[in-house]
């Protein structure tokens, strides 16, 4: 009798894991699998029931906490008016400035500007590129990317 | 007998080259009243000239906010040494910029910012050049 409640027992858990699986998105199926499988190959050796409730419990758990809806959302936002930025922005600008001078950009020149026109927020970003691209399609700076 | 099998060996060795295949080199064109440039890679390569290149590229930068930020450009410079260029931070653009290959047509446009409004990239048998036949 208490083996077969034992065999009850390891069922319904093996049920609730493969339902959970096929709840999870493709991305955790791997973890999914590995603590699926503790149970039922324990199963076969000599247990307690409060151990297999344990199983199924960390199962659960862990199956929550690897959904990714579970996690929260890291975004970041720049702002445009950053102080800090502005003054980034006005470098770009002046380094502009200085190739336009120069009429000549080498490939470390527009590397080094590419680098600090990407740490700028979105629009001021797309500006500083266009301006950059713009320069060079008039013939203000000749140079080629690699 | 013999004449007829040199008749033989020469259509054979004719025949060998008449099948290598369509050969349809690009050259540059580049238009910078409509914004446009193309050409193969490698006929633009082994132009006559010294001048002319084509191709387009992509970074990624350290946005210095945990993130990285993705530019592609393409370029072209024509004997007249006139420059196309044109930047994008468009993700299904950079996906285009990734389909290059060693022996590709590229084609590109830009707007008058300077962004690029379209980018081709198709790889053909007949750009390979014949050098490479074996």
């Amino acid at each position: 009798m208490r083996m077969l409640s034992w065999i009850c027992l390891c069922q319904s858990g093996a049920i609730i894991l493969l339902l959970l699986q096929l709840a999870q998105p493709a991305g955790s199926e791997t973890v999914q699998r590995e603590v699926a499988a503790q149970p039922i190959q324990s199963a076969a050796s000599t247990v307690s029931e409060t151990e297999v409730q344990a199983w199924i419990r960390a199962a659960v758990q862990a199956a929550v906490t690897e959904r990714p809806e579970a996690r929260p959302a890291v975004q970041v936002e720049i702002s445009d008016e950053a102080p800090s930025l502005d003054a980034l922005h006005d470098e770009v600008l002046a380094e502009l400035q200085v190739l336009q001078s120069q009429a000549y950009a080498s490939a470390a020149d527009m590397e080094a500007l590419q680098a600090k026109i990407a740490r700028l927020p979105k629009t001021k970003r797309h500006n500083a590129m266009n301006a950059l691209t713009q320069a060079m399609n008039d013939g203000r700076i000749t140079g080629q990317l690699y | 007998m013999t004449r007829k099998w040199i008749v033989i060996l020469m259509a054979l060795l004719v025949s060998g080259f008449a099948m290598a295949g369509q050969y349809a080199p690009q050259p540059l064109t580049l238009d910078l009243v409509n914004r446009t440039a193309a050409g193969d890679l490698v006929t633009v390569r082994f132009s006559a000239n010294e001048t002319e290149y084509i191709g387009c590229g992509i970074r990624a930068f350290d946005d210095g906010a945990g993130g990285a930020t993705w530019f592609g450009f393409c370029q072209a410079r024509n004997e007249k040494e006139e420059v196309g260029f044109c930047n994008t931070a468009n993700a299904e653009l950079l996906s285009a910029i990734m389909a290059t290959a060693d022996f590709s047509y590229v084609t590109f446009s830009w707007n008058e910012a300077g962004e690029c409004t379209r980018i081709g990239y198709s790889t053909q048998s007949f750009y390979i050049p014949k050098p490479l036949m074996p």
